[in-house]
């Protein structure tokens, strides 16, 4: 199945004061990959600025901008048309001991170790390992994933871009990012490399061509098991023709969306809006 | 010597001690210079002539490599060439707390513009490396005017504008044409680096990696620049040293730098290391002779500088050819008549 979706992901910042200058990093352009093919993407600015564009470390496509003239408003507008196809199918070619091969822990090394949004959890641990005991390594990830999901509770606002897993552990709820989170430290607890994705999701699964949606940010993991797959833990889902992702890495620090600093301003507000149209 | 035991301040302030060693006068001589072997109690641990000439060509060799290996690993965003071939083990990389993912895709001609390397003598008498400086070593004032010819010629710009990026003043400053500017002193306008408008090609820096770029390390910091790291990134600007060059001072990976040597230069390495498993059982040998000629001192821990048990070498590279220098401040017995000049070289300058 494949669908042609629209993505237009807005931030606003707005200073209480005049800013003076401002640097920039947005990570906000898909690329064309497996399960994904991208059709047009652009970045505007208000003020405009001009773009550089680099591939980062973990493959993203980043475009970083600087803004010179006293401004209180400030926003970028990424715009992307993506041709989507699935639902991504796990990969079961590796057993237990594969993945515990010193060759394949020094390959994927940076994606079993503790990261600060991803620390140890002994409690965590605990569960991945009784979870997991009688699974191979790909139904691990459904257990793992869907037991930390009945475990918490989806609650906008309830923990902030800053929360780590422990933090939305503590507090049995959390958003996305937090559901990433969690599932990346059970995961890792138990050997399988896990990574971070960001990217959005058309919240409709029967949606009519041309309606358009109002979204947000989403996050969702890949795992290996003998190669990279994709699930969304939030949802219990298979990744597929409504995902659309941007950004991979070990956890939300390597993917931020839209980073920066500013002189001057005062304090500033941000307001968000993604919307999804879904186009065929 | 007199009879009465010389202060401390007296031993540093006065005439050399090793100025009674026996060692050549004039021209150079090789084979005046003590030889060391197990045993013999003249050890006193002065690097013969022979055994400096090797010691430069060994640390210019593994600053080469060095350099080799951080262009590989951060140079491009596609796989290192030295991980793909399995040269060393991947992990020591990815999960080195130096390894700076924010650096990686800057490509620049040199990234180990000036390096420092410490090497010891084990009890047979070789020297090894125990560690290295290729982020910000602080040298000795005779290095600054071979830092500065190289900080010229690692950019294609000709007559290149080179500033130091310092919290405080840098003694690169004393050389002609150089500012030492702090960081509110620079800005970065659509990748390209200006000081007072004019554009920077040339920025040699001691601020940290964690400080040089709010936009990509601490947010907060006061001494580094916004926007410098993707100037770098686009080329308009050469940092000495290059980001994330702390990498290659881990003490995990120190230990493969031959390994380095023969991988990236196709040579056999002169300078061995000393890694995690002979640390403990190598006996190290004083490399300098005033241990023997105070003994009576040698508890004091004020004398500790006059008996080190290791060597500090410095090297400057500009891309074509690496010059090594000593520590001026350690062995300044270590006068030119002590040292092969060589008129004319491929790879090493000697320098003293």
């Amino acid at each position: 199945m494949s669908w042609q979706l629209r993505v237009v992901h807005r931030t606003g910042y707005h200073y209480t004061l005049p800013a003076t200058t401002s640097y920039n990093e947005a990570r906000l352009t898909p690329r064309s990959e497996r399960g994904q093919t991208v059709v047009a993407s652009r970045l505007d600015t208000t003020p405009a600025t001009r773009e550089y564009r680099y591939t980062d470390y973990w493959g993203t496509v980043v475009s970083a901008f600087d803004l010179h003239e006293p401004h209180t408003e400030f926003s970028v507008v990424a715009t992307s048309v993506v041709t989507t196809s699935g639902p991504v199918s796990p990969v079961r070619t590796h057993t237990w001991a594969d993945l515990y091969r010193p060759d394949v822990i020094d390959a994927y090394a940076e994606y079993l170790q503790p990261t600060a949004y991803t620390p140890r959890d002994a409690q965590l641990d605990q569960m991945a390992h009784r979870l997991s005991a009688r699974t191979s390594p790909a139904d691990a990830v459904f257990a793992l994933t869907h037991w930390a999901r009945e475990q918490l509770t989806y609650r906008p606002g309830s923990t902030g871009v800053h929360s780590s897993a422990s933090d939305a552990w503590a507090a049995r709820e959390g958003v996305c990012q937090d559901y990433a989170h969690v599932a990346l430290v059970m995961l890792r607890a138990i050997g399988i490399p896990a990574r971070y994705v960001s990217g959005y999701l058309y919240g409709e699964p029967r949606a009519e061509p041309g309606r358009t949606v109002r979204g947000e940010s989403h996050a969702w993991v890949e795992v290996w098991t003998g190669g990279w797959w994709a699930y969304d833990p939030t949802n219990a889902l298979a990744v597929g023709a409504r995902h659309v992702s941007v950004a991979r890495g070990r956890d939300y620090a390597d993917v931020t969306p839209l980073k920066g600093v500013f002189t001057g301003g005062g304090t500033s507000t941000l307001d968000v809006a993604v919307h999804l149209t879904r186009l065929g | 010597m007199p009879p009465a035991r010389p202060t401390t301040h007296s031993l540093a302030m006065g005439p050399h001690p090793t100025e009674e060693l026996p060692r050549a006068t004039g021209a150079p001589a090789m084979n005046d210079a003590p030889t060391l072997s197990v045993g013999l109690p003249h050890a006193e641990g002065l690097p013969s002539a022979a055994e400096w000439e090797r010691l430069e060509r060994g640390v210019a060799q593994r600053v080469r490599a060095l350099d080799a290996f951080l262009s590989d690993v951060y140079g491009d965003t596609a796989d290192a060439r030295v991980l793909a071939d399995g040269v060393l083990p991947r992990r020591l990389v990815t999960t080195s707390a130096r390894f700076r993912r924010e650096a990686v895709g800057i490509s620049q001609p040199v990234r180990v513009v000036v390096a420092s390397v410490d090497v010891v003598r084990d009890e047979h008498g070789t020297f090894r490396a125990i560690a290295d400086d290729l982020s910000c070593p602080a040298w000795p004032a005779h290095v600054a005017p071979h830092l500065l010819r190289a900080l010229r010629a690692v950019t294609r710009v000709a007559d290149p504008v080179v500033l130091a990026l310092a919290p405080s003043h840098s003694a690169l400053a004393r050389q002609p044409g150089v500012t030492t500017v702090a960081g509110r002193g620079l800005v970065c306008r659509e990748n390209t680096v200006y000081h007072d408008n004019r554009r920077v090609d040339v920025l040699y820096r001691t601020v940290a990696d964690d400080l040089l770029d709010p936009l990509h390390f601490q947010p907060d910091s006061a001494h580094g620049v916004s926007g410098l790291l993707n100037a770098a990134r686009a080329g308009s600007v050469t940092l000495a040293n290059a980001a994330g060059n702390g990498l290659g001072e881990d003490p995990l990976i120190h230990r493969f730098v031959p390994r380095l040597v023969e991988y990236y230069l196709g040579e056999h390495p002169i300078l061995p290391v000393v890694d995690k498993e002979t640390v403990h059982t190598t006996h190290f040998l004083p490399v300098n002779a005033a241990h023997q000629r105070f003994p009576d001192l040698s508890t004091a821990p004020s004398t500790a500088d006059m008996s080190p048990v290791s060597l500090r070498l410095f090297a400057v590279n500009d891309g074509v050819s690496v010059t090594v220098l000593s520590d001026a401040v350690g062995i300044t017995d270590l006068s030119t008549s002590n040292i092969p000049q060589r008129g004319s070289t491929v790879e090493t300058t000697v320098l003293w």
